[in-house]
């Protein structure tokens, strides 16, 4: 038994990658959707979105490129849907070079298949990318002129309605930024948030869940981590508004992110107990 | 000189922008003092400068990649036709983009606007390569934790104990391993014990980490535009 | 299955990435500098069109506005935008070694933009909020009735004692036994906690990415999702 499990650390790695490919398929293709709650992080995200009057307008940061967008994208999309759906006024920025077009994307997959009667300017309105990271939101706070003096298709912003008047950073009641990295959420709460005292909302990446949780509930309103925070926030929206019937792409992919969590949590057993009935003379390297 | 000048414009700059974080905003109708407008004047703009000086580290940056894939292949050194694959998408996606081909007629409109090549760029190859080769990392993520967290020490043991918790809590299993607990023992439940994790200890640790960094930052801006620093990056 | 072009030829450039897991090959190579090229041209084009145009150029010539809009509006000229365009011209003679000392400036100033915006709002941020947050709640905890919450209260506790350990780990790293040296080791073990929580979202987020990208294959591209 000792030699058997010994040798099963000395497995190849492509035996790894090559179980973690197969289940992960095969989960993809039964497609198993388990329930979920909005946990203490996701709530608060929903309620200040929740509570908000209509025709508000609120900031909303794409900072995610689409190496990331399986992790962030289902959050952005989901909390979008529920902005629009309150009668909120999004103003799209981005500090990442890819914003612009996982803006286009989010606007494919949400506005124009879920809210095909509201009208950009007007109902929403898109300022874009901007390069300089921190600095943009450190321009925004002074005069958003500063940094943009149109929309992406042009138009000026005192002809923007979905403004609503907004100049400055500090005039909006709400910053939602979605975040795979830096410039992310991080930066929006240093430079955005906690100088204006504007309430900010945050998605991740769930890699970045741990470090950002230092800043919640003080200077984050909440925070929804990775998959699974989208997959509560789309029980959330589905718990709220049962008259409407929205796609659940993130609970959808949490069958097959469970599944590799049991897996990976198999290879770390595994892979303990190889190591733990090692021969002696092989030492305590690995 | 080549070491003065640039100490000179970081410790200006740095403090000019440290001072005008406590220059007091006027209201929108508030008229201000010279000396205040002059502040608020350098907050503003060079914020924008700096995002202008970022497209131009960007354009640096191409430069010297298509430096480098051209001497590359002049030289014909190692591995030389995937250089050409390099060069020839690069200079091709920037004629495609600086010109705006498909989408609106000329330059006019948003260069990622329906229609654009660029859009169809982004979809058939930026998006699937850069999502590819993020997606390895699981790969890479599956192996480390068969081949390298070990129970070694009791630091490393905590690290992977802490590490298992958190990963169960957030599945159905978490909780369903934890169903037979009675409601008075509710705390041991492996999701409610993840919880926990993130809430107290993680967020201990990871506010140690922010206060340690920003203690850091204080002491390293303070260095540097004191003129102590080699933060302009050149031993020539 | 997809008969889309654009479908196919994603799923092939995914497969000559994923080809990697098995050894590095010429298929891996191609799609890796094909990846290098694209992306740096379109950050390039993103950073053009989006920044240098609008902000820079047309700021210096406004009628360049019309170039990309004929019915925009001319804004005013702003000369001192001279300035960052110079400074930026300046960065480019990196290439050229006899100047590329001039190229020094830009990055001074570069370096001073963000040192100068971030010592206030990092110490603001990351060091008083951070210090608030945790001490600010107290160490009694009330409950909604009016009693103290004890669970709360430890929980609070904990934290409170956790962040200073944490801290005291990185001043006494070398400490060795004895009140320090015991305040540091529970300090290091608190640090472990919070890694392995890193751990344990990291293998999440990255899962993540590899299910949306076999979504894409076996959806998107073969039908079967």
């Amino acid at each position: 038994m000792s030699g058997k499990l010994h040798s099963l650390g000395q497995i190849d790695r492509r035996w790894l990658y090559l179980t973690l490919a197969a289940t992960l398929s095969v989960t993809l293709m039964i497609g198993p959707l388990f329930p979920d709650v909005p946990s203490a992080f996701t709530r608060p995200v929903f309620d200040s979105i929740e509570n908000l009057e209509p025709g508000t307008p609120v900031l909303v940061s794409l900072d995610y490129s689409p190496y990331s967008a399986p992790d962030i994208e289902p959050t952005a999309e989901a909390v979008t849907r529920h902005l629009l759906l309150r009668g909120a006024r999004p103003v799209f920025v981005s500090l990442f070079f890819d914003g612009n077009n996982m803006y286009q994307r989010l606007r494919q997959q949400v506005i124009d298949r879920d809210f095909p009667q509201l009208e950009e300017g007007r109902d929403w309105a898109v300022l874009g990318y901007k390069a300089g990271g921190r600095m943009v939101i450190n321009a925004l706070n002074q005069d958003l002129s500063a940094m943009y003096t149109a929309d992406l298709r042009g138009v000026p912003l005192d002809s923007l309605t979905a403004l609503g008047g907004m100049r400055r950073l500090g005039d909006f009641p709400l910053i939602v930024a979605f975040s795979s990295g830096t410039p992310g959420l991080q930066e929006w709460i240093l430079y955005g948030g906690d100088p204006t005292g504007t309430p900010v909302a945050g998605g991740c990446t769930a890699i970045g869940m741990p470090e950002y949780l230092a800043y919640f509930p003080g200077q984050l309103v909440g925070l929804l981590g990775g998959l699974k925070g989208a997959s509560e926030y789309e029980a959330a929206l589905a718990a709220g508004y049962p008259d409407r019937d929205f796609p659940r792409r993130a609970g959808r992919a949490m069958g097959p992110q469970t599944v590799a969590h049991v897996l990976i949590l198999a290879f770390l057993v595994l892979g303990n107990l190889a190591y733990l009935r090692r021969p002696r003379r092989e030492g305590r390297s690995t | 000189m080549k070491r003065l000048i640039p100490r000179v414009i970081t410790s200006v700059v740095g403090i000019v922008l440290i001072v005008s974080a406590f220059v007091v905003r006027p209201g929108d109708d508030g008229g201000a003092a010279w000396p205040v407008q002059a502040f608020l004047y350098v907050d503003r703009n060079f914020s924008v400068w700096f995002g202008i000086l970022a497209v131009f580290a960007f354009i640096l940056g191409g430069a010297s990649l298509l430096k480098n894939h051209v001497s590359k292949v002049l030289h014909r050194r190692r591995d030389w036709p995937y250089s050409v694959v390099t060069l020839v998408s690069f200079v091709g996606v920037l004629v495609i983009g600086l010109f705006k081909l498909g989408g609106p007629p000329g330059l006019q409109g948003e260069v990622t606007d329906p229609g654009a090549w660029l859009l169809v760029v982004f979809d058939g190859l930026y998006d699937p390569l850069g999502s590819a080769l993020y997606a390895l990392l699981a790969f890479f993520v599956a192996s480390a934790a068969y081949r390298a967290f070990r129970l070694r020490s009791l630091e490393s043991s905590i690290l992977l104990v802490s590490a298992f918790v958190v990963l169960l809590g957030r599945t159905p299993l978490g909780t369903w391993l934890s169903d037979f607990l009675p409601r008075s023992l509710g705390f041991l439940r492996i999701d409610t014990f993840s919880v926990w994790i993130m809430s107290v200890p993680n967020v201990a640790g990871q506010r140690a980490i922010l206060i340690g960094i920003a203690v850091g930052v204080v002491a390293l801006t303070l260095r540097i535009l004191a003129g102590r620093g080699d933060a302009e990056g050149g031993r020539s | 299955m997809s008969t889309s072009l654009e479908i196919w030829v994603s799923a092939a450039l995914t497969l000559m990435v994923m080809s990697f897991l098995w050894r590095d090959n010429p298929f891996y190579k191609f799609a890796e500098h094909l990846f290098v090229g694209v992306s740096a041209g379109y950050l390039m084009v993103m950073g053009f069109w989006s920044t240098l145009w609008p902000n820079a150029i047309v700021k210096l010539v406004p009628t360049a506005a019309r170039v990309t809009d004929p019915t925009a509006a001319l804004p005013d000229r702003e000369p001192l935008i001279l300035i960052p365009l110079f400074l930026g011209c300046l960065m480019l003679l990196r290439l050229w070694p006899r100047l590329s000392w001039l190229a020094r400036w830009p990055t001074a100033f570069a370096v001073g933009t963000t040192l100068g915006y971030n010592l206030v709002r990092s110490v603001r941020s990351n060091f008083l909020e951070q210090i608030h947050a945790t001490v600010a709640p107290g160490l009694w905890i009330s409950s909604a009735s009016g009693g103290v919450d004890w669970a709360a209260t430890l929980n609070q506790l904990l934290l409170v004692v956790g962040t200073a350990c944490a801290l005291a780990y990185f001043t006494y790293t070398r400490s060795g036994r004895g009140f320090r040296g015991g305040v540091a080791r529970s300090g290091l073990l608190v640090l472990m906690i919070a890694f392995g929580a890193s751990f344990a979202y990291a293998v999440m987020s990255r899962i993540t990415l590899l299910v949306g990208r076999l979504q894409f294959l076996l959806g998107d591209w073969l039908g079967l999702v």
